[in-house]
């Protein structure tokens, strides 16, 4: 269904840092199938930079491949951060493991308007290095949404700098076909 | 050696270092204080940089190796710094050493004084004075409390209040005269020509001396005008008490929190006397003056930034408070992130409150019965905090320490003011200072999840929620099991119904059995003579949570979720539903109410007509509503969209956050702001006689279909 499927899982290989673009309509329309996907193959570990973890929506595309729902959840690693110096720690505390890492989001929390550029330019420098220790064990897959202060674009610039493939995610543009309503008058 | 005995009204840092308190003494002194006040931090992290640091201070500050506690690392070593002023060196070593963790650094002046000398702000205090005496300026040798800020009646502090009030809101024209209101009584001050003014206006601040000043518009309008004017015409007005300082002006901003875009408006802070802005103050319509003096008590945040400031602020300094009194070091920024989860143990885990759908319809004899404080009652019961959610049997943690006394006090409230007659003139005052402990209340469970929280943790804000749906489940099982039928819950609240029960005591039974079972306590809200929960609009056949409507035994009547309840509603609409609700309300029982629907029907086409011939007040056709971003954000703009756009092509500022006053009009331009005027003639009559008839059916829509006996 989305462009996802052929284009991004095949390249998550160890040792690669894949960088999404995507709008946040489509970041929501199209990451849960990606960690639904990975999760089918084997575990994930998910760190949740913009609160923004699918979690009800990826247990429903589990639950339309798999019997096993369950126990495919349970390969599903989550940890969230609510500010950026919580997604500092959350990268240097998460164990350099062989199965792929999604990092969803991960400059949500720079967006804050207390942190300056100089500080966020800092604890980016922290969060690439913990980024490259995490690629040497198994890939690792970025999500990024527009940058929405535009003195803090150097961020995103930074993060695509590193990046081994960029690429622009977005939903399926066919229109859906209106499902009509059960319920007259409605 | 002179001692003097009296209220504590102020305390801030003064420039050369120290601290500055204000008095008001026994005899009505003002007294301005200086005291003596080092400031300690400390600092953790990597040995090797932690020695550059030390090598950095030496010579600027007293420095000191010790072990401190960090609420989620433990016992750490750190380099303690005491300065005694030039708290300049903060910055400079935060900015030469980012990649070491501070600690205790930005803690407000006033709560490192009272964690220090256990006096709190509005508090009365001994206080004996350092020799010489010199004139006005004197040292504090020491000082002790004389009360605490948890007794239930304390001796409230004698304040000189002076209200200032313009003739005109300035967003719709300039104001010439100032309507002045204090003890003595009220005047009226013109305000042209200037310099008459200002002469008058210094008089008067000599003459009445005001402790607190309460103006509308003050913030934004007043105050920064008086400076400007004051600049223009080289007069001076001592706005300020402490001619040291000059008002202290904060700028207005915009901010994300919670899912909404927040605007706070400029601020103008006093010093040795305070300032409260009526429109700029953000809960001051919920509890009034009298509830920010009590959050300025417990809380120890000075009274005018309090009255600006949300209640979750005021949560965050008695942690703060509580931290600095258990030696547990506040962390400048709080790095703990989650903990790893699965997804199914995420799905388990991050669940809100509990919720039982209403059932549908029309209900006779209905209690409703809610626990008291839900939330901070189980945080303090079950020893909820970050250092000890996984440990049994420990001591009790940093949040339900902080919490308990408030929670106590809360309930002391309570309890006093169920005792008093409604006529007690003591009644309006202890509502406030009840309401604006509750306020405090109701946040501290959100600020254990939220990501700014210095000692906020996701674990265990999901540990609340998880054992308020026990306790809601238990409480269930047990009205139940003694034969009640659960009609609705939500959150801490529950609807419940038995066959010939009708009077509060006839629940008494439950409530006992309730509160036995949770070890929460549980109280009757009311027993309605009937409640409605109407259907959603989209599907009569599903519920919506929270929603309802009903009259109680006394008359009253209650509402959640409905029209009468909304910001973006008029008021004209706001004010024909509760009046169509209240003559439901005379109705003596359900069946009855069907009786007056003609009624109803002649006072819904009444509203009309006046609407149509132009009866209605403008005032009360005015909504309001939010900017959830900048204009420019917009890609089909909203009604608020639509007015900000109007202001700004009159050259205004329009920020995210602001709220928005326009009225629908007819014509492409649909909305016009209000503040640009409005003609009577161009309101979009259809549009409101649209959104009345919506509520006004979502009311009585229940009763057409009943039976009448």
């Amino acid at each position: 269904m989305y462009l996802i499927e052929m284009n991004l899982i095949p390249r998550l290989k160890a040792g690669s840092l894949i960088v999404a673009l995507t709008t946040h309509a489509d970041h929501k329309a199209i990451i849960p199938d990606l960690i639904a996907e990975l999760a089918l193959r084997g575990p994930v570990t998910v760190l949740d930079g913009g609160n923004c973890f699918p979690a009800y929506r990826i247990a429903q595309l589990i639950r339309r491949q798999s019997l096993q729902v369950d126990a495919i959840s349970k390969r599903i690693f989550v940890r969230r951060a609510f500010t950026c110096y919580q997604t500092v720690h959350l990268l240097e505390s998460t164990p350099a493991l062989s199965h792929p890492h999604v990092i969803l989001n991960l400059l949500s929390t720079f967006q804050d308007e207390q942190v300056k550029h100089n500080e966020a330019d800092r604890l980016l420098t922290i969060c690439i290095s913990q980024i490259e220790r995490l690629r040497l064990a198994a890939p690792v897959a970025i999500t990024l949404e527009p940058v929405i202060l535009a003195e803090k674009e150097f961020l995103l610039k930074r993060i695509c700098a590193r990046a081994d493939e960029i690429f622009t995610l977005h939903s399926d543009a066919r229109p859906r076909e209106k499902q009509l309503s059960l319920f007259q008058g409605l | 050696m002179d001692e003097v005995k009296g209220w504590l009204f102020d305390v801030y840092d003064h420039p050369e270092g120290g601290i500055v308190l204000w008095v008001i003494t026994d005899t009505g002194e003002r007294l301005r204080l200086r005291m003596e006040f080092p400031i300690t931090f400390y600092v953790a992290g990597d040995f090797k940089m932690l020695r550059a640091a030390w090598i950095f201070l030496k010579g600027k500050a007293q420095l000191t190796r010790s072990k401190r506690r960090d609420l989620f690392l433990g016992e750490r070593d750190v380099m303690q710094v005491t300065l005694a002023n030039d708290l300049k060196i903060i910055r400079e070593l935060q900015v030469q050493f980012p990649f070491l963790d501070y600690y205790d650094v930005d803690i407000p002046i006033t709560l490192r004084f009272i964690a220090h000398t256990n006096v709190h702000l509005l508090g009365r205090c001994r206080i004996t004075l350092a020799q010489p005496r010199v004139g006005n300026r004197e040292w504090i040798q020491s000082i002790e409390p004389l009360d605490s800020a948890w007794q239930l009646s304390p001796e409230p502090i004698p304040l000189h209040v002076m209200e200032i009030t313009p003739n005109v809101d300035p967003a719709f024209g300039t104001p010439n005269r100032l309507k002045i209101k204090v003890e003595q009584g009220e005047y009226i001050l013109n305000m042209e020509p200037l310099r008459p003014f200002l002469i008058s206006l210094q008089a008067d601040f000599r003459r009445f001396d005001p402790d607190l000043i309460l103006t509308d518009h003050g913030d934004a309008w007043l105050f920064p005008k008086l400076t400007e004017w004051c600049k223009e015409t080289g007069l001076h007005v001592d706005i300020s008490r402490d001619k040291e300082r000059e008002i202290q002006t904060k700028q207005a901003g915009s901010y994300f929190v919670y899912g909404q875009t927040i605007h706070r408006g400029a601020q103008s802070h006093l010093f040795g006397r305070w300032h409260i802005d009526r429109r700029n103050a953000m809960m001051f319509n919920e509890y009034g003056l009298e509830g920010v003096l009590e959050q300025a008590r417990v809380t120890g945040i000075g009274a005018q930034e309090m009255a600006r400031k949300s209640p979750g602020a005021g949560i965050t300094a008695m942690q703060m408070v509580t931290a600095l009194r258990t030696g547990v070091m506040i962390p400048l920024h709080k790095q703990q992130a989650e903990g790893r989860k699965t997804l199914a143990s995420l799905v388990r885990a991050d669940k809100g409150g509990l919720i039982y759908q209403p059932i549908v319809g029309l209900h006779r004899d209905v209690a409703q019965i809610d626990f008291t404080s839900m939330y901070p009652s189980i945080m303090v019961r079950h020893n909820i905090s970050p250092e000890v959610t996984d440990r049994e049997q420990a001591e009790p943690g940093l949040i339900p320490q902080t919490l308990k006394p408030l929670l106590e006090k809360r309930m002391q409230l309570k309890e006093l003011i169920s005792t008093l007659d409604e006529r007690d003139c003591q009644m309006k005052l202890m509502k406030e200072r009840s309401a604006a402990l509750k306020w405090l209340l109701v946040v501290c469970f959100g600020y254990l999840g939220y990501k700014n929280a210095r000692f906020g943790q996701i674990e265990s804000h999901e540990m609340v929620t998880a054992i308020s749906r026990e306790l809601m489940l238990q409480a269930k099982e047990v009205a139940e099991d003694m034969g009640f039928v659960v009609l609705h819950m939500y959150v801490d609240s529950l609807f419940v119904q038995k066959d010939g029960l009708k009077e509060k005591q006839d629940f008494e039974s439950l409530l006992k059995a309730i509160t036995e079972q949770t070890k929460i306590p549980i109280m009757m809200e009311g027993v309605y003579r009937w409640v409605c929960f109407p259907p959603s609009r989209r599907d009569a056949r599903i519920a919506v949570p929270n929603r309802y409507f009903g009259v109680l035994n006394n008359g009253d009547v209650k509402y959640r979720g409905i029209e009468a309840r909304r910001r973006d509603i008029p008021l004209w609409v706001k004010k024909i539903q509760l009046e169509v609700l209240s003559c439901m309300a005379k109705a003596r029982s359900l069946d009855e109410v069907p009786k007056y629907l003609p009624k109803i029907n002649e006072m819904l086409n009444q509203a009309k007509r006046d609407l149509r011939n132009g009866h209605v007040p403008l005032e009360e056709l005015v909504i309001i509503q939010s900017l959830s971003r900048i204009v420019e954000g917009y890609t089909s703009p909203s009604p608020a969209a639509c007015a900000a756009m109007q202001l700004q092509a009159t050259g205004r500022e329009v920020a995210a956050g602001q709220f928005m006053r326009f009225v629908f009009v007819r014509g492409e331009e649909r909305v016009r702001v209000w503040e640009l005027g409005v003609d009577s003639r161009t309101t979009d009559v259809k549009r409101y006689c649209t959104m009345l008839d919506r509520a006004v059916s979502g009311l009585v829509s229940g009763f057409e279909k009943v039976e009448v006996v």
